[in-house]
């Protein structure tokens, strides 16, 4: 009789897997049928319902003068807000868009006391408008009583930002930092270690299995939030306090700490590239591995080299693997001796980190949870060596 | 002063506003169902919700957790809502009312023998369960279906009347082809006999994982002996990974395997009630929530 065949998590489930997409199929039909259906008995009504309903609403809209048309001269930007990102591709993209199908949402402006207008949203649309040489823009405007105060308008220019999904990732990691600054004054001077103290208590919270209540508590209520903070073990009010702050945009803590303050490590050149050229993140992370210290050579020279893989880049609109390619290329000819990354073992890379790890600005809680893993590593790798 | 769940104090308790019904199944034996029924039950009540477990099991093990004595007469068993002329006076037992308040029990056991017949006979046979919970509902905000093992007949009975659907398993073999088998009935089941609104999968739990000591386990779930996902392996042959991706179904955190259990069996009370500070009852937490999220919606 011939082996059985072995375990195989696929295999095992490729009934479940059919009888899903059967079932699936199924509803789509359904849900056409039904819509079919709709059109069929609504036919004869529904255009003389639509036209009817265009019109009442066209004579509401002009009656109460909910959208003007404001002077472009007259609008200014707003230098702080949070979105700082405005690539010139993306501004003849959006300029593109508005001489084809014209404006379509009204910008928001804040009335200023000189007579002009501050934006509140709405500078993409602006910028582009500026470049078109249009005379006005549709907007509407938040009432005077309704202004808020410079850290409320900050606040709602990030929550605004967010939830169109137009704040690029490092004018979110900027805006995020000035508004806990802002918000917590304790924090003033210490910008540049918030990054690494959300770094700890995400690892902290990882290691305490507790990181898998954060997608919960993340759209929970203020209170239900304080209440979770309160109790959730952070070692430092520093570290609670920023967590209130991420929790209150609705971010994920271990995402911004992965995908949003660590895009704040990257040179300077490499900031300026995302902020005017649009470069992705991704990329620019892959670039900024050029480093002087990686390549042997001057900061200058290093930063020449970021500096044109990054127009090559973007020019070529080079895929992400090119990009990394270009840059184990430049590694292994600046710094033949460098092991590209693939080709070190897990164990490798971190006896690797090990020895060029940085400690100068580690705070001492970080330190002793280091020390400690550090023994309990080294008691296995001891026990390992014995056998 | 009655525990709480840690993020969620008394005062700021939200309302009901749905009752939710949760069929806890998974076509094999031994996977925890029992366990998980009573644990979310005791983390729910925690909470300062009402619950309550029907348990629709013939082998009665719920007792293991509430102490109640096994195998009651029909009268005073979940056979009893199944017969017909049933007039809404459910045989409900209070438990652990000395440590927390809300959870009521309608017992399985050996009284469900004639029950398992009778599905086959009435024309509404296997909607027995969804009819009674409609013409007299409960007054629970959560109600858990503990179900048997095997599927037919009362896993069937509990899908037609659950609104959301739980699975434990554990990352074994066995239990993972008995989730597949699961997966397959269920979408079989919906369409047989034409659920709407359908039950929808809540999400499905590892259980009583050991991953320092069962390679197995570390294995399927694609975890190393502390329990932290590997970063240098190919995930995509992992159960979670698996079912996450190919079916859009949920993975909460595994439930881990602890003597404690056992030793609380002894007390016949849930871990949360018998070592109220420990550690391994805070794995329920995150079904606890997501289940209270639905709740309060």
């Amino acid at each position: 009789m011939a082996k059985p065949p072995a375990f195989s998590l696929q295999s095992s489930f490729s009934g479940a897997k059919a009888s899903q997409e059967t079932h699936s199929l199924k509803a789509q039909i359904a849900e056409l049928q039904a819509e079919l259906e709709q059109v069929r008995s609504g036919q004869t009504e529904s255009s003389e319902l639509v036209a009817e309903k265009v019109e009442a609403l066209t004579s509401t809209l002009s009656s109460t003068g909910g959208v003007t048309q404001v002077d472009v001269s007259q609008i200014e930007p707003d230098v702080n807000q949070p979105r700082k990102t405005f690539p010139q591709q993306l501004i003849l993209e959006r300029a593109e868009s508005l001489r084809q199908n014209g404006q379509i949402s009204p910008v928001i402006l804040i009335a200023l006391p000189t007579g002009k207008y501050k934006l509140f949203d709405g500078e993409l649309r602006w910028r582009a408008a500026t470049f078109l040489k249009w005379d006005t823009l549709k907007a509407v405007f938040i009432p005077e009583h309704e202004v808020p105060s410079a850290e409320e308008l900050f606040e709602g220019q990030i929550v605004a930002g967010i939830h169109s999904q137009r704040l690029h990732e490092l004018d979110l990691a900027d805006a995020l930092i000035k508004y806990t600054v802002s918000r917590f004054p304790h924090f003033e001077g210490q910008e540049l270690q918030i990054p690494k103290i959300l770094n700890t208590a995400v690892r902290r919270l990882d290691r305490d299995r507790k990181l898998s209540e954060l997608a919960d508590v993340r759209v929970l209520g203020p209170h239900q939030q304080q209440d979770w903070l309160e109790s959730a073990g952070f070692k430092l009010p520093a570290e609670r306090d920023l967590f209130a702050v991420l929790l209150r945009f609705q971010l994920h803590p271990a995402t911004v700490n992965s995908h949003v303050f660590s895009l704040l490590k990257l040179a300077d050149d490499l900031k300026v590239a995302i902020r005017e050229e649009g470069i992705e993140p991704r990329k620019a992370k892959e670039i900024g591995r050029l480093t002087f210290d990686r390549l042997q050579i001057t900061e200058d020279e290093a930063c020449r080299l970021r500096v044109d893989l990054m127009q090559q880049a973007i020019q070529e609109k080079m895929s992400l693997a090119a990009v990394q390619a270009s840059v184990n290329t430049l590694i292994q000819q600046y710094a033949p001796n460098t092991k590209s990354l693939k080709d070190i073992t897990p164990l490798g890379k971190l006896t690797q980190a090990l020895k060029t790890i940085d400690l100068t600005d580690a705070t001492p809680e970080a330190l002793k949870e280091l020390q400690i893993q550090l023994k309990e590593t080294l008691k296995e790798v001891k026990g390992m060596l014995e056998f | 002063m009655v525990p709480q769940l840690r993020f969620l104090s008394s005062d700021t308790m939200k309302k009901a506003n749905r009752q939710i019904r949760l069929m806890i199944g998974s076509n094999a034996g031994g996977s925890g169902k029992t366990t998980t029924t009573a644990h979310i039950a005791c983390a729910v009540a925690q909470a300062g919700y009402k619950v309550t477990i029907i348990e629709l099991d013939y082998s009665g093990s719920l007792s293991t957790f509430t102490g109640l004595p096994m195998h009651p007469p029909a009268e005073e068993s979940a056979a009893y809502i199944l017969q017909k002329g049933f007039k809404g006076n459910y045989p409900l037992q209070p438990i652990w009312t000395e440590h927390v308040p809300g959870v009521t029990v309608i017992q399985g056991g050996n009284s469900l023998g004639r029950s398992i017949r009778e599905v086959h006979l009435d024309g509404r046979g296997f909607y027995s369960l969804r009819d009674r919970l409609e013409d007299y509902p409960l007054e629970a905000d959560l109600v858990i279906f503990d179900t048997p093992a095997s599927l037919e007949p009362m896993g069937a009975v509990a899908l037609i009347a659950s609104t959301h659907l739980l699975s434990a398993i554990k990352p074994e073999c066995k239990d993972s082809e008995g989730f597949a088998g699961f997966l397959q009935w269920y979408y079989e089941k919906i369409e047989e006999f034409r659920l709407t609104p359908q039950p929808e999968i809540l999400g499905f739990v590892p259980t009583r994982v050991d991953w320092s000591g069962v390679g197995t386990h570390r294995d399927l779930l694609g975890v190393d002996r502390q329990g932290k996902l590997r970063t240098d392996i190919d995930l995509s042959g992992t159960l979670p990974y698996l079912i996450e991706h190919e079916f859009n179904i949920h993975c909460f955190p595994a439930i881990r395997e602890s003597n404690h259990y056992l030793k609380a069996c002894y007390k016949r009370l849930p871990l949360h009630l018998y070592r109220p500070n420990c550690d391994y009852s805070k794995d329920f937490d995150p079904i606890a929530t997501a289940l209270i999220h639905l709740i309060t919606a």
